[in-house]
């Protein structure tokens, strides 16, 4: 078991077991009536309670230490990154019960259970103290606070209706309340009498009345250490997924009182490996007997298991055979962690996709459960088609999602970087049809890829810095994905590994030869904060210049904004857009900066360049101008 | 008559021919007139559908919705043709305004190769059919006129819109390249200038009505049991799946752009019998080169076979460079034997392997649920709208005996009568996933129809 739920719950108690605020009209105030929050309840909790805003939504969060950690939903700092599952809104800001304002970082965050963690700097924070969410009762008073609809400091009452709900699809049981919940709520927690949080109140049925509910607070608790240390919550691999509750019937059918029915074990699996199989009964972990005569008891079972660290030994006790003839046999195993998971469910995914835009085609690694999720052949491999765009290469392909890709140009493809390799090598050759052969269900499918190539011929040389560079990935795939002559410099260093590319590396470029760049077509700069070492690069500064005054197409990406300004010693007179972050140390040089994302002036363009989608259109516009 | 084109107007609904052809005088008198004698031709011949998909159809998890769109009077018992293809056993709600009357109208057969269907009503009178018989034509060029009937949601009776002729798209069936025209135009009748009738609107064009006349005459001809009787050909079969070659990897491989991968040749089919092999490239059909690209070819190759049982082809393949021909039978589509378990609440059937590849199953040593009755053992899960078992699973065994036929599920259930138990243990593959449950034998009275796969 992770010891964090045993060692820092009355740690994180204790803390925060300050005297209480008593509100100084106190004495003036009504009396209370028993159906009343009591004052010094919310005294207690409203001052742990946060609004969490961002560029897309907000929602409420809850101060859990002194040094600033904040419990909330992953569904209120989600970001909108269609390539990257994992990344959370860009600039969360959270806001105290004082109106303090604070920038916040996501530690970590998940869809199911719908936690994230965030982190707030400074110290003297009052946290929430904990409830023990494992001992509640249905009936029990309870109070949620949030932010619903925007509304600040929303204070609201009820029962806990339901206290292992199980029927939304959910990893873990949650908690059903008649609080009011509404959007905005998200995140904020439900407390009980004492003003102890027992949950983190996530979902409400838009249209229906007093239908709320809470993801306990223990499961929260459970998935910090994780957050914290990993930025996910890693499950412990546990062959118990394909199991069934013994419910009545199944109990009269199979002659048992207890246990846990293993209803399929999947081949090639760790459960497979240790010798289950499908129809044992399962009785014992680690000698403790275990039993699931409802869903709910199977979901905290399975929770149990899921939160136990990679390398534990276990041993699991099964019953085989048929009624009258069973034996018991145990099987000793180590657990494992849990791969990435794929998009299902409620789960958001793990897994990045990786996308040709200039193609319409995105695609991601294979992983076992794509098989399950997706119904596909156990044993085909390649890569999976995640993404087609309307009328795009790959649509005119006849690729469609979830097709798996199992070979390119005649070569069989087994992972997402034997598939680059061959793509981009094609790629990169201009080639005019490239075979792509596709599983798609039980069927085999032939077809091919015919680029465009809308830069071919066009000579660009893509600098980047040796370490700590950002979007040189997407912005190769694009630049490769239209043809283009593509050479990536990077000054100190011989090469940058990409798979596909290692022959057409710079590694040969010599970076104090300006006159290598004498028919370069383009010269773009990756940003990133690895760009700002290219301002003390002399060499790097010259060719800048000289570009500059010579009017050729230059282009530079976040940071790398830097360096046009001070090549050209603080006299650069076209206009330039940078991050925000650098915007004041453009202006205190006389650059003329914009804020857009995507700015052009004469033969300069630059790029703000922190999301994907900016670079997808600034290579768009770069494209446009290298093509007029 | 005037009213309405004040609100047409109003509306917004009109193209600017329309007006041209009836409002202000001075408009070129031959469009006025042209846009009167379509509007006469179309009198009582027109059909309004509209169409209430449901929520969740054996296509798929699709959302609920309602589409709108025109059909033609075909007889005078009440035979419309309709411009999808829309299956018998289909589950939407289909309206459909005659005039001003309105019907509930089911589909009787549906023909893929033409995108259409014929559907029937009960009129209450006899109708006044189309004249299939029009042999009118259309230039380029020329203006075309199409008039749509409306339903009650309005007070117009019916809109005109006109085209002109821009081409004519080559094909098995032709096409009139037409000028745009709304979406609720598909499946009206298109006439020339003297109010013949010259095709049938498609979403983007028209069919040429002298290339559909066979085809919608014998579709026509079987429902009225004037032919072999309806269905005659639907379930005979060439015996392969296939797919249109990607022109641009034709392009590359030196291959022909018209032809069709054989992505899966089923065994005991003319295919087989025919000697193709699963990855040859289809290129021929007697004697004839396939034509057009893309999904056209297809389209192409499904009408030039012209399946009839017991009728014999010949082809032509490519297969690592090499021609080669065979020649097969066309044969009947094989029917799975099936087997209604009132007691349990489903029908299940046998697995082919048409069904197999189709139906994207995991298993075959078993039997498939087709149907499941609400309300029966099966159909009780213990969460509301999750049944225990489900359309497509595919049972592997019942009361504990292997069911991998009907014959054997049917001795599994004979077994379970007999003994009457309280529950039975079901085991299934749901998808790639085994799964068992236990049916309560007590439950489940239910008289509802069954929800068909």
């Amino acid at each position: 078991m992770k010891k964090l739920l045993i060692l820092t719950l009355p740690m994180l108690m204790q803390l925060s077991a300050q005297p209480l605020l008593q509100p100084a009209a106190q004495e003036n105030a009504p009396a209370e009536t028993s159906s009343d929050i009591p004052r010094e309840i919310i005294s207690k909790v409203d001052p742990s309670v946060v609004s969490i805003q961002h560029e897309r939504a907000g929602g409420t969060g809850f101060i859990i230490s002194e040094d600033g950690y904040i419990l909330s939903n992953g569904h209120v700092v989600r970001g909108s990154d269609a390539e990257d599952p994992t990344r959370p809104a860009k600039s969360i800001t959270v806001i105290l019960n004082d109106e303090r304002k604070f920038p916040a970082k996501v530690l970590g965050w998940s869809m199911d259970p719908d936690v994230a963690l965030l982190k707030i700097e400074g110290e003297g924070f009052q946290p929430v103290q904990f409830g023990d969410s494992r001992n509640v009762q249905v009936g029990q008073k309870c109070f949620a606070v949030g932010t619903p609809s925007g509304l600040r400091r929303t204070f609201t009452s009820g029962i806990l209706s339901n206290v292992e709900r199980t029927d939304l699809n959910t990893e873990t049981v949650v908690f059903q309340t008649d609080a009011a919940i509404n959007q905005g709520n998200s995140g904020g927690p439900l407390f009980d009498q004492q003003g102890h949080v027992l949950g983190i109140n996530t979902y409400g049925f838009q249209g229906r009345n007093n239908l709320g509910f809470t993801i306990p607070i223990h499961v929260a608790l459970d998935m910090i250490d994780d957050l914290k240390t990993r930025g996910r919550f890693v499950r412990s691999l546990v062959p118990l997924y394909f199991t069934s509750e013994i419910y009545d019937e199944l109990a009269q059918t199979l002659g048992v009182e207890s246990g846990v029915l293993i209803t399929w074990v999947m081949p090639g699996s760790e459960a497979e490996a240790l010798g289950l199989k499908s129809g044992d009964i399962l009785t014992a972990i680690d000698g403790n007997s275990v039993n699931a005569r409802s869903k709910a008891d199977l979901l905290k079972l399975e929770w149990d298991q899921s939160v136990r660290e990679g390398g534990e030994e276990t041993t699991l006790t099964v019953l085989r055979g048929k009624q009258g003839e069973r034996e018991e046999i145990t099987f000793e195993t180590t657990l494992k962690e849990m791969g990435l998971l794929p998009q299902f469910g409620r789960h958001a995914g793990e897994i990045l996709e990786h996308r040709y835009a200039a193609l319409g085609l995105g695609v991601k690694e294979l992983v076992d459960l794509h098989h399950l999720i997706h119904e596909t052949p156990a044993d085909s491999s390649g890569v999976l088609v995640q993404y087609v765009e309307d009328n795009s290469t790959a649509d005119r392909a006849g690729i469609q999602k979830l097709d798996i890709i199992h070979s390119v140009r005649g070569k069989e493809i087994n992972s997402l970087t034997e598939f680059r390799q061959e793509l981009e090598t094609a790629l990169q050759e201009n080639d005019l049809a490239i075979q792509i052969e596709i599983t798609r269900k039980k069927l085999d499918v032939v077809t091919a890829l015919a680029p465009d190539y809308a830069l071919k011929g066009k000579k660009i040389v893509l600098l980047a810095a040796a370490t700590e560079h950002e979007f040189v990935d997407v912005m190769m795939r694009e630049l490769l994905a239209k043809g283009a002559d593509l050479e990536i410099c990077v000054p100190g260093k011989s090469a940058l590994v990409r798979p596909g590319l290692e022959s057409k590396l710079a590694a040969d470029v010599d970076v104090s030869d300006a006159s290598a760049l004498e028919d370069v077509d383009l010269l773009l700069i990756a940003g990133g904060e690895g760009s700002r070492s290219l301002l003390k690069n002399e060499e790097v500064l010259s060719w800048v210049k000289d570009r500059i005054e010579n009017k050729k197409l230059l282009a530079t990406v976040g940071s790398a904004g830097l360096i046009p300004i001070k090549a050209m010693g603080g006299k650069l007179e076209l206009k330039i857009t940078l991050p925000s972050a650098d915007s004041s140390r453009a202006l205190l040089q006389g650059a003329t900066y914009t804020g857009n994302d995507i700015e052009k002036d004469g033969s300069l363009h630059s790029s703000t360049g922190e999301e994907r989608d900016v670079i997808r259109k600034f290579i768009n516009s770069l494209s446009n101008a290298l093509i007029m | 008559m005037s009213q309405s084109i004040v609100r047409l107007l109003t509306c917004s609904l009109l193209l600017f021919s329309f007006t041209a052809c009836v409002s202000p005088p001075g408009s070129p008198a031959s469009e006025y007139q042209g846009t009167q004698r379509a509007l006469s031709a179309s009198d009582g011949v027109l059909v309004h559908f509209k169409v209430e998909q449901a929520a969740s159809s054996a296509r798929g998890n699709r959302e609920p919705r309602t589409v709108t769109f025109s059909g033609i009077v075909l007889s005078e018992e009440g035979h419309l043709l309709a411009p999808f293809n829309i299956k018998p056993d289909t589950a939407d709600r289909i309206e459909a305004w005659v005039g001003e009357d309105r019907y509930i109208a089911r589909s009787i057969k549906a023909e893929p190769s033409l995108g259409m269907s014929l559907l029937k009503i009960q009129p209450k009178a006899p109708l006044t059919p189309v004249d299939l018989s029009s042999t009118g034509e259309l230039g380029i060029g020329d203006s075309a006129y199409t008039v749509v009937g409306s339903d009650d949601s309005n007070e117009f009776t019916r809109f005109a819109f006109r085209a002109f002729c821009q081409g004519i798209i080559e094909g098995f069936y032709r096409q009139f390249s037409l000028s745009p025209l709304p979406n609720a135009t598909r499946g009206a009748p298109l006439f020339n200038s003297t109010g013949e009738w010259v095709g049938i609107v498609t979403q983007n064009n028209a069919w040429v009505l002298d290339d559909l006349r066979p085809d919608i005459q014998q579709m026509l001809d079987e429902a009225l049991g004037e032919s072999e009787g309806p269905a005659a050909s639907n379930s005979v079969w060439f015996g392969a799946i296939l797919s249109p070659i990607n022109t641009d990897y034709a392009r590359a491989q030196n291959l022909p752009r018209s032809a069709l991968w054989l992505v899966h040749v089923y065994d005991d089919t003319g295919a087989h019998e025919a000697g193709f092999q699963n990855g040859d490239l289809l290129v021929s059909l007697n004697g004839n080169p396939l034509r057009m690209s893309g999904n056209r070819t297809q389209q192409y190759f499904n009408q030039a076979l012209r399946p009839k049982e017991g009728q014999s082809f010949e082809a032509e393949v490519l297969r690592d460079g090499k021609r080669i021909s065979g020649t097969g039978t066309l044969t009947k589509r094989p029917e799975p034997d099936t087997l209604q378990a009132e007691d349990i609440g489903i029908t299940v059937s046998n697995i082919n392997e048409a069904m197999e590849t189709r139906l994207n199953l995991f298993e075959t040593e078993g039997v498939i649920v087709t149907e499941l009755k609400p309300g029966s053992p099966a159909a009780t899960g213990r969460q509301f709208g999750q049944p225990l078992l489900r359309r497509r699973d595919v049972i592997t065994e019942l009361g504990g005996m292997p069911t991998p036929d009907v014959e054997a599920f049917g001795k599994a259930l004979d077994s379970i009568r007999q003994e009457r138990p309280d529950s039975v243990l079901v085991e299934f593959m749901r998808g790639p996933i085994n799964s068992i449950e236990a049916l309560n034998m007590r439950i489940g009275n239910s008289t509802s129809s069954p929800d068909s796969l």
